[in-house]
């Protein structure tokens, strides 16, 4: 979709939340919503994402569990370019939640408040809607949160908690950032809350064996998305060799 | 392909070691001394002198090929190239310029020290230097070019002159020698023969004044004809041995005209040094070769050691997973200006 499309059901029906909405929200009326998206996430990002939803097939309710192998692989990025292109081209109520709760960082990616998040939530009683920040248009935020226990102890919590099941009835769609399979304590655990795992691998970077042994740990099958990718041969001498169809 | 990736990648990796290569070339080349070059040019006979076996062993090579070994083989003895130093400007000339022979690497500076051979007698260093400033060319099937490369016009004219010069005086020794054998051999069977003929000449007078019936050709008597027959047997051996023995001491006494060979063109002093262009040119394709070659090993290495996963059919042929989306290389707004990537 482009980005002169703008979504049916816009900010002006959103009703807000809570009082830790992004300060964004108060100049929701003078801001084209689907411009700020793209003004957000690199065209070559939301592209990418179309083609990894397409792919992967229309889930109108479900999550997505953007994971990776090692840390600097793209996942925050292409989780929160997931997320914007859910509800750019099909105008779904999308969650974004930070599990990587060692290093969390998408609420500094869009400037917005570091909590009360995830953390808070599965130590207290209040909902899901009490904490989310919204992003853009009907994509929210929930981050990490500020975390008084260890990780692994913070999925666990996660998992024993309604929090999953309250995402799922609040927004159409959930996406998880992740947190790297091999380099984190919780990666394992925080995947297996999910439902359609990705992994994010970065093309040049990261090496195939680790990749092999993450896809391992996960238990189903992820499909990939091939970050950086951009071959260094020039165009000319590809379609000479038959590389380009 | 994935090859290909690496080198685009690493585009200094591949570039440098062909630069340096060429530079490194180009740069021995250049400070190489300067060279001048003469040339002579010996028609060569169907014979190789003092060697007949040689030549009828290789019927079917040109006669300048086989002078052409001839010579190669003499370039190589220790004697050949002293003879030819001391009677060319060779010996001379190194013993007034004791670095004049620095080429290659003892050439550059600062590696003079480090690779220059260690100085023995001047018959020594022309005997390794002159295998290396001559070269023989067969022009044609009867022609041998033999051009001396040395740093000075003269030395090299000199020099060319005294190659042909010794090869004469060699081959012209081994005439001699072998003529020497043949005229020694034939002298003596012709003494010999000329003793037999002389007792039979002497037994066939003694039977005729024995027997004066006998006619002097012996016809009517056995013995008489018996020994006729002997003196026209030894007369004919004797002449034909006489024979042999004159045309020894023939081509002993012309020995000199009998070399096989003669100087068509006798070399000159040239004015000008050897052009270099041609030396760069070649020197310069080995740099870029031996560069390329470093540099296709270095990528080689890097590709075979890239663990990573690069393209999509990387990941599905070594991992079999789906590959749903492959992104290009992108720079985040937001990641800009508000934060780092997870």
């Amino acid at each position: 979709m482009s980005a002169e499309i703008v979504p049916s059901r816009s900010l002006a029906q959103v009703t807000p939340l809570h009082a830790a909405r992004s300060l964004e929200a108060t100049r929701e009326a003078e801001i084209n919503p689907a411009s700020e998206a793209h003004a957000l996430v690199s065209p070559e990002l939301l592209q990418g994402c179309r083609e990894a939803i397409q792919r992967i097939g229309d889930i109108a309710h479900g999550s997505f569990g953007i994971t990776s192998a090692l840390r600097g692989e793209g996942r925050s990025s292409i989780a929160a370019a997931l997320a914007i292109v859910e509800w750019l081209d099909h105008e779904r109520r999308v969650v974004l939640v930070d599990l990587d709760l060692e290093q969390p960082s998408l609420h500094h990616r869009f400037g917005l408040h570091e909590g009360p998040g995830v953390g808070d939530l599965v130590q207290g009683h209040n909902s899901v809607e009490d904490y989310v920040q919204r992003i853009v248009g009907d994509v929210w935020l929930l981050s990490a949160g500020r975390w008084r226990d260890d990780a692994p102890r913070g999925v666990s919590r996660l998992a024993a908690s309604t929090i999953l099941s309250q995402l799922s009835e609040w927004a159409d769609v959930v996406v998880f950032d992740l947190p790297p399979l091999l380099t984190s304590t919780t990666g394992i655990e925080a995947a297996r809350l999910t439902g359609t795992p990705i992994m994010v691998v970065r093309a040049g970077v990261s090496p195939l064996p680790q990749v092999k042994e993450a896809a391992r740990m996960l238990p189903t099958p992820p499909s990939v998305i091939l970050n950086g990718a951009r071959s260094a041969v020039p165009r000319w001498l590809r379609r000479s060799l038959g590389d380009l169809r | 392909m994935r090859f290909l990736e690496t080198v685009f990648r690493h585009r200094f990796v591949a570039i440098l070691p062909v630069l340096i290569g060429l530079v490194v070339a180009v740069g021995y080349q250049l400070v190489q001394p300067r060279s001048f070059t003469s040339t002579a040019s010996l028609w060569i006979d169907a014979t190789v002198p003092g060697n007949s076996t040689q030549n009828e062993a290789n019927q079917y090579v040109d006669p300048s090929t086989l002078q052409e070994s001839v010579v190669q083989e003499l370039l190589s003895t220790q004697s050949f190239a002293i003879a030819v130093g001391n009677k060319g400007p060779l010996a001379a000339y190194l013993a007034s310029h004791p670095h004049a022979e620095a080429t290659g690497l003892a050439a550059v500076p600062g590696l003079s020290a480090l690779f220059s051979s260690s100085k023995g007698s001047i018959d020594d260093q022309v005997a390794a230097d002159l295998p290396n400033m001559v070269t023989l060319v067969t022009a044609g099937p009867q022609v041998l070019n033999i051009t001396v490369t040395a740093p000075a016009p003269q030395v090299a004219a000199g020099t060319a002159q005294a190659v042909v010069d010794e090869y004469s005086a060699q081959a012209v020794a081994a005439q001699t020698a072998s003529d020497q054998v043949a005229v020694k051999y034939y002298q003596q069977q012709v003494a010999q023969s000329q003793v037999t003929l002389q007792n039979d000449q002497t037994a066939l007078s003694n039977y005729l004044k024995a027997h004066p019936d006998v006619p002097s050709t012996g016809v009517g008597d056995a013995t008489a004809t018996e020994l006729v027959q002997a003196v026209a047997l030894d007369g004919t051996t004797y002449q034909n041995l006489l024979s042999q023995y004159q045309q020894a001491q023939l081509s002993l006494a012309n020995v000199a005209s009998q070399t096989g060979f003669y100087e068509l063109d006798a070399p000159t002093a040239s004015g000008s040094p050897v052009s270099i262009s041609k030396h760069l040119l070649e020197t310069g394709l080995a740099g870029l070769v031996v560069g390329l070659l470093v540099s296709v090993l270095i990528l080689s290495f890097l590709t075979a050691t890239d663990r990573s996963a690069r393209r999509a059919e990387d990941i599905r042929r070594s991992l079999g997973l789906d590959v749903v989306a492959t992104i290009g290389r992108f720079t985040s707004p937001t990641t800009a200006v508000r934060g780092g990537d997870a």
